[in-house]
């Protein structure tokens, strides 16, 4: 069977794209890198530096806007705490792809676990196998 | 490409999900009338999962990265089921990877949905005119690439972005793509072409 054959050969072929390491994604990463003067990099997945997005500081508490500005071209911002404030809120937006993170003033930034990205990959294609099952169910069900 | 909760007005995210909802319906009446959507299927699955993992591949064009989007090559494969194909494949994106916001997901629809509409179009009324597929299948995969970021700086726009930043961080980037993915979809189709023309949604409406 040809078709069988080219859509097994479609599905090698997408598996291998995505279990090459050098993937990486459009997401976006907000982190802090320094303390005394609080230096923050903004990143996609796979470290591709947000040069050149919008930026927000706020009071992670009261949301009060503290700074606004541009990242640099490598994704850096910095900013001087302000008193009495220890938690702010970073968001960084380059057309529309938005990334947000608190970071504490002692240094740091809260990191959130999660599944690694090749699990991830193989969860969207068992929802896809799955969706594509239940759609063949419902068109054979309809054709009987 | 995807647009992140947060940054656009409730409008143009009700715009959105009403346009993407009666796409998908009447991509769905379109699949009927040509032929068994059944058949369709598996096509629609291999499709819809290089969607979902093309946004992974990225290009670093600082200062700022670019991925692949793969709307027009969906577009010239499926026909008007590309947009329901992309649907899903956005949603995944946006639950398993953080690729844009639950709330945009009707407007990115949009945004790569319409382009890949319209390159169906245009692929269709191309090879009706004799052109060479590949060609012409290389033409509207880059055309798609071209009209999703113009959506897209419009949509922006409406967030109050700027036109000059737009394109300078948005269409001019997004290039390379369009030359990376004219290519990605001229091959696809050439091979289609050769080894399985009926997997074009084309040449079924040719033959009959």
């Amino acid at each position: 069977m040809r078709s069988t054959r080219l859509i097994t050969i479609a599905i090698l072929l997408i598996l291998s794209i995505s279990l090459m390491p050098a993937a990486s994604a459009h997401r976006c990463y907000v982190e802090q890198v320094g303390a005394d003067e609080i230096v923050v990099k903004a990143f996609y997945e796979g470290d591709s530096p947000m040069g050149l997005a919008e930026y927000q500081i706020l009071n992670a508490d009261s949301e009060e806007v503290l700074y606004e500005g541009e990242t640099d071209e490598d994704g850096f911002l910095s900013f001087t705490p302000v008193e009495d404030v220890t938690q702010y809120t970073v968001v960084v937006d380059q057309f529309g792809h938005m990334g947000e993170a608190t970071i504490s003033a002692t240094g740091g930034s809260a990191e959130t676990a999660e599944l690694p990205l090749f699990m991830r990959i193989f969860t969207g294609f068992g929802y896809l196998l799955g969706l594509a099952g239940i759609a063949m169910i419902y068109t054979a069900k309809k054709k009987q | 490409m995807h647009i992140s909760d947060g940054v656009l007005s409730p409008a143009v995210i009700a715009f959105g999900w009403i346009v993407s909802i009666v796409f998908i319906a009447f991509s769905f009446k379109w699949a009927q009338k040509h032929g068994s959507i059944a058949e369709q299927i598996p096509k629609l699955s291999v499709f819809t999962a290089a969607f979902f993992v093309a946004s992974l591949i990225h290009i670093n064009v600082p200062p700022t990265s670019v991925h692949l989007i793969l709307n027009g090559l969906l577009g010239v494969v499926l026909g008007a089921l590309a947009y329901p194909a992309m649907f899903i494949g956005l949603v995944l994106q946006a639950l398993l990877f953080q690729h844009g916001g639950i709330t945009t997901i009707g407007i990115n629809s949009f945004n790569v949905g319409v382009p890949a509409l319209i390159s169906y179009v245009a692929f269709r009324k191309g090879s009706a005119m004799g052109l060479s597929k590949p060609v012409i299948g290389g033409i509207c995969g880059g055309l798609a690439i071209l009209l999703t970021t113009v959506f897209l700086a419009l949509v922006l726009i409406t967030a109050g972005e700027q036109f000059e930043m737009m394109a300078k961080l948005v269409i001019i980037p997004h290039m390379v793509i369009m030359v990376i993915e004219a290519v990605i979809t001229a091959s696809v189709v050439a091979y289609l072409a050769k080894v399985k023309p009926e997997l074009l949604p084309l040449d079924k409406e040719d033959n009959k």
